[in-house]
């Protein structure tokens, strides 16, 4: 994966960065302090917060997907035992189990307009934005960091059809 | 070859750029812009195919998407051959080939209009009363006839080289239609700001417009005034325009479908270019102006070529600078025939005759073609039509003041058009369930009451007159603008010149000299369906339309009913004696116009049809030279044959490795859930029919999922790695269902549980090491984790590392030897594989497959889900009672369990089955009977459900589930296969060390 | 396709969705106390009304939440979601009429 780097005039796939991922689920309590013990504020639904090394992704009412960068995740697990301790919670990491996509460019929000239903206008799907979605027929996590860049989660092995249709839709939206 | 029938400086053809093209192997000349149509109607050629039932002569009716009879096939080869396009939507390009359909030898003869000898012997519904003696001729006689006769076009035969684009838009306001009053509403919409998004379906903007010499607009000519609107809208950048694209199909929550066609008119052939895209798109609200269609006439040969529409004369004339004929006709029941008239009369065309069907036809239109000499019959109608491959002549006849018709005159013309007034095309307007209403002053059903965020604009809707046509459409497209939260002005034009809209028209068969008993007077064409055929369906009882329209077929071709349905209405709601708003409409259904499968099929083709899941083991099985199987969407190694190896033979060698050796595995694609918090052991005992309270920390279970009817659903080992924190495993198949499930107990039944459930499916990797030397083989891997059976025995976990990667360590078989499930986290699944697969060589590690892996299991009689079970077992019933805790208060299925057909000895039960023959291997879902003399249909007690040759013991074994088929044990059940009755005992589904030692080695 | 508002999410197209049914079923507190015919009810009797629908979805393919909705079969048009574990909300005349149009 990591060398497919296709890049059509506005559009660019390349590998996403390598992070180490954790799925959190709990209460309000719960979630307040998993989210505090790696520095970030508590997102609303389906928005996105970040700190020093760390990206908190709210994709359910009782659901965070943190993102976390090598610093953060080597102290985490023994953080979050020490926040967390007592308060019933659900912390599983989750970080072979998909792949991250990087997908940026004038297109990028067309060439996604191919795979998912969701309306990627500007208005509409404002960056700091994260949700679940279909990307034609799999699963998928599309964060908006800003107009023009995406970042995709995506199941390991759903990732070469993923890319294979993104490309597709890359080559199509030329004409 | 000249083109005799082009008028010079006429129409919007490019003639600075000729394009030569064939038809039927013969070249033709014709410009860009072009149809088929109008290139070979200007070389006077109207014959174009042979219709669908009895091969008769036809040529275009129409210049546009409605056209039923000129159906061609374009592009060369059995790969890029499209049929039944309609020659007058298919643009030509240098090099096009097209052929005519359903004829042989050719057009000009067709062996198949033998067909229209024998018509009184095949009318509507003919095979209905047919076909059936003798009843064996149907087979060998009948069917294969008809198979060769039926359908029109040639299919391809090769896969499509084409690639097709599709994607979602969204869109504030969707003006679907580009004519005056979709460019009206379009800009009024696209000047507030909002998103727009305007379609047509022919090449151009403009519609009604391009054919009209007569409009004034601001001062403009109607294709000025279409060109200075279309450059305001391209270049807003609110705005997308697109020709060449159909809105075909209207969904629910204002959905529409877009069919936008790329290519064909550059090109047939792949070329890098997507040939068509699929638009699916969300409007805010929707805008039809989908036009209105001028209304045929039905009279006697009305079918023939040189027969056509009055606006189709006129489009091919001031669009495409056409003549369709120099000798004309004009059959009137509208004034706009008139406009037509002197349309034709100023490039030269003569007006052999205008026969007004209305008894007081007036208007400055007719006074001024009466003074230009054109002969102007009040009250009469066409008795019938002269010629076959083209008109010759018609017989025009005066209506009687009593309404008989009279003794008619031959007037000769080689054009005869039709202008039987206008429907508004109310097709997209239905399918978004709107209510049609019918208005007396239209003479037509028009849209009523909408069922989505809609607006009909124009003529679809009953405003004709070209003003209020371009007011109706501003409007109309400000106040979609608004509603979606873009507020504006609306827009306003000056009409400087413009005919009057006239509503008059006819609906039904023509009045006819004599009974009509015999006439050819064709309601639809495309499926050759006459007047009599509907007057039949009323005579033998149908009454209500649906019920007309399939008896005869009328409204079912590929047209749908575009130029039949109001006529077939008319017929039938006169032979019922009931008005037309009492016979009622039939269902308006997507497409409006044939899409190709491409176009659905977008990407979804081959490799992409689906997503190709493999495991990070997959190449190294790949280049081991594994044969693969589907499971799910994932791809599995079935076998790894060695040395040229058939199925049977690798699998005769792998199962004696892993009973003798050591085999390895990868288990990587069954799912696994991670069912964490406080509440974890409560919600598997809920879920699960286990009782898992008492398993301790890094014990494993063999969990058996219900679902509430007390039937298997799923099964897998579930080890607990902590108080509050469960590792469950589920089949490959089975793993999106099971998470499904359990989310919705816990979500709508238990939402105050602290439990929570994560998928770990491809969290994992696992590497199944089962034999002898398992422990061998693993235990200098594993950092010094202490692997013995004190530490670690059967169906126990474990946490550590393998080569300094994290690992749970399960201790679990599937195959009945010494077992490990290796699990590593997937970015390191192959890389431990393979260190796995390094330390095994010199212990003579063999590498195992799916195959291998089902009859291991099946000698030691475990089930598997799908195999054994189908939805209707029970636990017991598959020999798992012992896994209910018997103890447990609750479970999902307990309930059903104690229901008593639940609990009837004659279920069926797992057991095992030995054949007499021990080479003889089962069929799996072979039937077994208690005696196989008995007589047909024989009681089935019961089926094989897994079968296989044991390697390990030398011959067959199979798992079957009979009826009471535990208490069977010992009788012999008979197979009765096609050939031969194969007899098999019943005993025990364990094959193999019943004692399991070789597990708790 | 549909365009179904999810509590959490917002609207979202029709694909992303998965039907799960009637709702306001629940399922008993002990099941052992009924009897066979009762137990029968519970596991396969579902009403098909021509009309208003109670019925749960699930955001299969985006959050992953149940809800409810209240939709009128005949015309396929959404009353209103709501959270699931709420009680099926009284709607007045016009939301029902509106609903039927």
């Amino acid at each position: 994966m990591a060398e497919s780097n296709v890049d059509l005039a506005g559009f660019d796939l390349v590998a996403g960065p390598s992070l180490t991922r954790w799925v959190f689920q709990g209460r309000e309590a719960a979630m307040q302090a998993a989210c505090a013990a790696v520095g970030c504020a508590v997102p609303d639904m389906l928005a996105v917060t970040q700190a020093e090394g760390a990206t908190a992704l709210r994709l359910g009412p009782y659901e965070v997907l943190f993102l976390l960068e090598p610093a953060v995740a080597r102290g985490v697990s023994a953080a979050w035992a020490g926040a967390l301790a007592g308060v019933a919670h659900s912390l599983v990491e989750v970080t072979a189990r998909q792949g991250a996509l990087s997908v940026s460019g004038p297109r990028a929000a067309e060439v996604l307009g191919c795979l998912s239903p969701l309306d990627f206008a500007p208005g509409s799907f404002v960056p700091g934005t994260a949700t679940r979605t279909l990307l034609d027929k799999a699963d998928g996590m599309i964060w908006r960091q800003a107009e023009d860049r995406f970042h995709l989660e995506v199941w390991t092995s759903f990732l070469p059809y993923v890319t294979a249709m993104l490309k597709n839709a890359a080559h199509d939206t030329r004409f | 070859m000249t083109q005799a029938f082009r008028i010079p400086g006429r129409g919007r053809v490019d003639m600075t750029r000729p394009v030569t093209f064939t038809f039927d192997g013969r070249s033709y000349a014709g410009y860009a812009g072009d149809t088929l149509a109008s290139a070979l109607l200007a070389h006077g050629r109207h014959l174009m195919g042979r219709s669908y039932k009895y091969h008769r002569p036809r040529g275009p009716v129409t210049a546009g998407s409605d056209e039923p009879n000129a159906l061609v096939g374009v592009g060369k080869g059995p790969a890029l051959h499209t049929p039944n396009l309609r020659a007058t939507q298919v643009e030509i390009h240098e090099g096009l080939t097209a052929v005519s359909q359903n004829r042989s030898p050719c057009l000009e003869f067709d062996v198949g209009s033998v067909n229209g000898l024998f018509s009184a012997m095949l009318p509507a519904g003919f095979y209905y009363k047919t076909f059936m003696w003798p009843k064996n001729f149907w087979d060998k006689v009948y069917e294969p006839i008809i198979r060769y006769a039926a359908g029109l076009g040639v299919a391809p035969t090769e896969p499509d080289p084409d690639s097709y684009a599709f994607r979602y838009d969204h869109c504030d306001v969707l003006v679907a239609g580009g004519g005056p009053a979709g460019l009206s509403a379009a800009l009024a919409a696209a000047r507030t700001g909002a998103r727009v998004i305007l379609v047509d379906e022919t090449a151009e903007f403009g519609g009604s417009l391009l054919s009209d010499r007569q409009a004034r607009i601001e001062g403009l000519s109607g294709p000025d005034w279409v060109r200075s609107v279309v450059a305001e809208l391209e270049a807003l950048p609110n705005v997308r325009l697109m020709t060449r694209c159909s809105a075909f199909n209207y969904g629910p929550h204002n959905m529409v479908a877009l069919n936008q066609r790329l290519t064909d008119h550059l090109m047939t052939g792949a070329s890098g270019q997507p040939r068509e895209r699929l638009w699916q798109v969300r409007a805010k609200e929707v805008v039809l102006a989908t036009g209105a269609l001028e209304r045929p006439m039905v009279f006697e040969g009305n079918d023939r070529p040189g027969v056509m529409l009055a606006t189709a004369a006129r489009t091919y004339l001031n669009r495409y600078g056409v003549l369709c004929g120099r000798k004309v006709v004009i059959v009137a029941a509208n004034d706009s025939a008139y406009r037509v008239a002197l349309d034709l009369l100023e490039v030269g065309a003569s007006i052999a005759a205008i026969a007004d069907i209305r008894p007081a036809p007036d208007g400055a239109l007719l006074r001024q073609c009466q003074q230009m000499g054109v002969r102007v019959f009040k009250s009469s109608v066409v008795q019938r039509v002269h010629g076959t491959q083209r008109v010759s002549g018609v017989e025009l006849a005066p209506v009687l003041p009593g309404g008989d018709v009279g003794k008619g005159r031959h007037v000769c013309a080689d054009l005869v058009l039709m202008a039987g007034g206008y429907t508004p095309s109310v097709h997209l307007f239905s399918q978004s369930r709107g209510k049609l209403r019918f208005d007396e002053k239209v003479g037509a059903y028009v849209p009523g009451e909408s069922a989505e965020r809609e607006r009909s604009v124009g003529a679809c809707h009953g405003v004709y007159q070209l003003d209020a046509v371009l007011a109706d459409g501003a409007a109309a497209g400000a106040a979609a603008a608004s509603a979606s939260g873009h507020a504006g002005d609306v827009p306003t034009w000056r009409v400087d010149a413009q005919d009057t809209a006239d509503f008059s028209g006819f609906a039904g068969a023509l009045p006819r000299r004599g009974k009509d008993l015999h006439s050819m007077s064709f309601v639809d064409f495309q499926h050759d369906v006459t007047a009599k055929d509907i007057r039949l369906a009323v005579r033998e009882g149908f009454r209500s339309i649906e019920h007309v329209k399939r008896y005869t077929t009328t409204g079912m071709a590929t047209d749908q009913g575009k130029l039949s349905n109001v006529n077939a209405l008319g017929i039938a709601s006169y032979a019922l004696g009931r008005p037309v708003q009492q016979v009622g409409l039939t269902t308006f259904r997507p497409p409006f116009t044939p899409v190709t499968f491409g176009t659905f099929a977008g990407h979804a083709r081959g490799d992409l049809f689906d997503p190709d899941r493999r495991t990070q083991v997959d190449s190294w099985a790949r280049a081991q030279g594994a044969v693969f199987e589907d499971v799910s969407l994932w791809r599995r190694a079935r076998y790894f044959p060695r040395n040229g190896e058939d199925m049977e033979a690798a699998v005769r060698r792998e199962c004696l490795a892993v009973r003798n050796t050591a085999g390895i595995f990868d288990a990587s694609t069954l799912g696994k859930i991670e069912v964490v918090g406080p509440d974890a052991a409560t919600f598997m005992n809920r879920m699960y029919v286990n009782a898992w309270t008492k398993l301790g920390v890094g014990r494993c279970r063999y969990g058996l999922l219900c679902r509430e009817n007390g039937f298997v659903y799923d099964d897998g080992v579930v080890g607990r790695l902590a108080e509050d924190r469960f590792h469950v495993t589920t089949t490959t198949g089975g793993a999106a269902g099971v998470l499904s499930m359990m989310e919705d107990y816990l979500q709508t039944e238990w939402p105050d549980l602290d439990v929570w459930l994560t998928s770990t499916t491809e969290q994992w990797s696992v590497i199944a090491l089962q034999g002898p030397k398992a422990r061998e083989i693993l235990a200098p891997l594993v950092d010094g984790l202490d692997i013995s059976g004190e530490v670690l025995p059967h169906m126990s976990v474990v946490e550590g590392t393998i080569l300094g990667v994290p690992m749970r360590l399960f201790r679990v078989s599937f195959s009945g030897e010494l077992g490990f499930e290796i699990n590593v986290p997937t970015t390191e699944g192959r890389r431990i594989w393979e260190a796995v697969w390094q330390a095994g060589q010199a212990h003579g590690l063999t590498p195992y497959g799916t195959e291998t892996m089902h009859v291991l299991r099946a000698e030691k009689g475990y089930i598997i889900v799908g195999q054994e079970t189908d939805g209707t077992v029970t636990p017991d019933d598959a020999g798992c009672g012992w896994a209910v805790g018997k103890a447990k208060k609750d479970f999902v299925g307990k309930r059903s369990l104690a229901l008593p057909a639940l609990r009837s000895p004659e279920r069926m039960q797992l057991v095992g089955l030995l054949t007499d023959a021990p080479q003889e291997v089962l069929e799996e879902g072979a039937q077994l009977v208690a005696d196989p003399k008995e007589a047909i249909p024989m009681r089935k007690l019961g089926y094989v459900t897994s079968s296989y040759f044991s390697a390990t013991l030398g011959r067959s074994i199979a798992l079957g589930m009979i009826s009471g088929g535990r208490a069977r044990k010992g009788q012999t059940l008979y197979v009765p296969m096609e050939d031969r009755v194969i007899p098999v005992k019943l005993v025990d589904p364990v094959f193999y060390d019943a004692e399991g030692v070789r597990l708790n080695g | 396709m549909l365009l179904i508002k999810c509590p959490y999410c917002g609207e979202r197209a029709e694909v992303e969705f998965a039907n799960g049914g009637e709702a306001h079923i629940a399922r008993p507190a002990d099941p052992m106390a009924l009897n066979d015919e009762q137990w029968a009810q519970y596991l396969y009797m579902r009403d098909n009304p021509k009309g208003l629908i109670a019925e749960r979805w699930r955001h299969a393919h985006g959050c992953g939440r149940f809800f409810n909705a209240l939709r009128d079969t005949r015309t396929d048009r959404f009353v209103m979601t709501y959270e699931m574990g709420q009680p099926r909300p009284d709607i007045t005349p016009e939301q029902a009429a509106e609903a039927a149009r």
